[in-house]
């Protein structure tokens, strides 16, 4: 039971009421005139605040003992390293959480824990693009966003405070209410959209690389439903859509950077694409399982492409391969054969291509190549937790 | 017992799974499962979820509630159907079978239907081991996963393949006491299985 009773409160007070989630945007809010609403060592005063905050503070003692969260002291230390980029100071106010998840997301909670998605990390490309989600989500904080929408949902009726609970099929009992709910909601969304831009070009960032994520993603999305044979379709056109406007999103974002940009011409900017790539290069084999084991081949397919921008590797050839080996269609195995073969040509390809590789070559009948293959992945990892099913498969063959 | 029931009930239907309730499984002689594609000797008081299962090629047996046990059986499973029930446009499908799959096939088939159907963040394989099953030269996968709950789980999974049909027995169960004590009497069924 305390299981789903974490579940039930994580979803809740961080996803659907607070909006402090990657979420819906509105109207374009210009970069100006937006200050900060919490200053360094902000604690809440009134009633509403306080009781907010308590129950964001049971959440995080939850969340800091959750199996998902991801150890990982370097990692934590560098994403601290970006917000210090961000906020000055005001960065030591923030925890951060990574936590095992493939799905594109990240949130703030108004008492200041910043949780993290795996899924995040492994579809940015350079440090300003993580550094502009981190940017929106801090605007949520620093703009107390979800003490606004606490109050607002307050003032409505006790029902639809009760449905909203319970997702959008409760939401169904009150269209109206939920409109206007949502409507609130994007239009934070936007605000916080607008001064994540801000705090991105304080911090010498390229402002235009929150624009590049959402061009990131509806090409995911399009390479996604390519591959299912279905038309892509922007589901802002939805007025419960839960998910991002995308295009209308994209197009505010790139307008408001571009403004930005206007004004400081001189300006240096600098997306740390180097620091990006040695902060996630120990995490990439972990991030990559988790999108392709995943078995959605126009995604995984896109993702792989993309970070291959500057060529590829083994590992990346090697997740080609598996993309293709689960999506099993016609002329697959071929596919996957021969990126196994460009995987363990190359100097870093994980002990696991080679075992994809042998596995490939016996079962295309080159069985001495094969056989060299699986033996090789033995070397590699000798304690490998599948050594006796190779073994056996080597002395079947 | 009821209250366990109840509580199974209530769990599996937020899971996407429709139960419309259990029925005490004999436990003496040989029992069809699977829709009759395997037979096996229970060991131990098991309950059959009644389900929409029925149409699916999954069928599971739990001793204390899903979310705390479970046994699954899929039985003669065609070249290019799944081991889940699914649809041609989902956006994640599990791999579907064939004749063909290397262990490692069939592994990441059983890990890819963890992450995709039973929302697994966390999946770890933790054994891969030739064993007989079901008269067939097979594999023993093992493995454990954490999901959206955040409770840890284990999980034995039997594969064989016979007549260019896959056949598998699944345990899972609570990595906390309830897969260990599953564990003798799901190894015993697997033993007792055969092909119809």
């Amino acid at each position: 039971m305390q299981a789903s009773r974490r579940e039930f409160v994580g979803r809740t007070l961080c996803g659907c009421l607070l909006g402090s989630l990657w979420q819906p945007a509105a109207a374009r809010v210009l970069a100006t005139d937006l200050t900060p609403l919490v200053s360094s060592g902000y604690r809440p005063t009134d009633a509403d605040e306080r009781g907010l905050w308590q129950a964001c503070d049971r959440l995080e003692q939850q969340v800091a003992s959750s199996g998902l969260l991801l150890s990982d002291a370097a990692l934590k230390s560098y994403i601290r390293g970006v917000l210090e980029r961000l906020l000055d100071g005001q960065a030591t106010d923030l925890r951060i959480y990574p936590i095992r998840n493939p799905e594109f997301n990240a949130s703030m909670t108004p008492n200041g824990m910043l949780m993290v998605h795996t899924g995040l990390l492994v579809r940015m490309r350079n440090e300003a693009q993580f550094a502009a989600v981190l940017g929106h989500e801090s605007g949520h904080y620093l703009r107390r966003h979800s003490v606004k929408n606490w109050r607002d949902i307050k003032h409505k009726t006790a029902a639809m405070s009760v449905a909203a609970m319970f997702g959008v099929a409760g939401l169904a009992v009150n269209m109206g209410l939920a409109m206007s709910l949502f409507s609130f909601s994007r239009e934070l969304e936007s605000e916080a959209d607008a001064y994540g831009l801000q705090l991105l070009k304080g911090a010498n960032y390229p402002p235009g690389a929150a624009g590049e994520i959402w061009a990131q993603l509806i090409g995911e999305r399009k390479a996604s439903a390519r591959e299912r044979n279905k038309l892509y379709k922007d589901r802002s056109t939805s007025a419960l859509s839960t998910h991002p406007p995308t295009e209308e999103r994209m197009r505010d974002l790139t307008e408001t950077a571009a403004a930005l940009a206007k004004e400081s011409a001189a300006a240096h900017y600098d997306a740390r694409r180097e620091a990006w790539l040695a902060a996630v290069a120990p995490l990439r084999p972990m991030l990559l399982e988790e999108q392709v084991k995943l078995n959605e081949p126009g995604a995984s397919l896109y993702l792989l492409e993309s970070l291959a921008q500057d060529g590829w590797d083994g590992l990346l050839r090697y997740y080609e391969g598996e993309t293709y080996r689960l999506r099993a269609a016609t002329g697959d195995s071929e596919r996957a054969a021969q990126a196994y073969a460009a995987a363990v040509a190359a100097p870093d390809a994980p002990p696991e291509a080679f075992r994809a590789h042998g596995y490939a070559l016996l079962r295309g009948g080159n069985g001495e190549e094969g056989r060299r293959a699986l033996t090789r992945y033995l070397e590699l990892a000798p304690h490998a937790v599948d050594a006796d099913m190779v073994r056996f498969s080597l002395n079947q063959h | 017992m009821r209250a366990v029931i109840v509580l199974a009930v209530a769990a599996t239907a937020l899971s996407g799974c429709e139960v419309s309730g259990y029925a005490l499984v004999p436990t003496t002689g040989a029992v069809p499962v699977a829709n009759g594609a395997m037979t096996i000797h229970p060991a131990g008081a098991w309950n059959k979820a009644q389900s929409a299962a029925v149409r699916s090629p999954e069928e599971f047996w739990t001793q204390n509630g899903p979310v705390l046990d479970r046994v699954y059986f899929v039985g003669a499973v065609k070249d290019g159907d799944a081991i889940v029930k699914q649809r041609p446009n989902d956006e994640r499908k599990v791999p579907v079978f064939h004749p063909t799959m290397t262990p490692q096939d069939l592994t990441s088939m059983v890990e890819s239907a963890y992450r995709i159907r039973r929302g697994a963040k966390v999946f770890e394989t933790t054994g891969v081991k030739p064993v007989t099953f079901l008269g067939q030269q097979g594999v023993q996968f093992d493995f454990n996963y954490m999901g959206d709950d955040d409770v840890r789980r284990r999980g034995r999974s039997m594969l064989a393949v016979a007549g260019e049909k896959l056949y598998m027995m699944t345990l899972e169960g609570t990595a906390l006491h309830y897969f260990d004590a599953a564990l003798p009497e799901f190894d015993a069924m697997a033993a007792s299985a055969s092909i119809h």
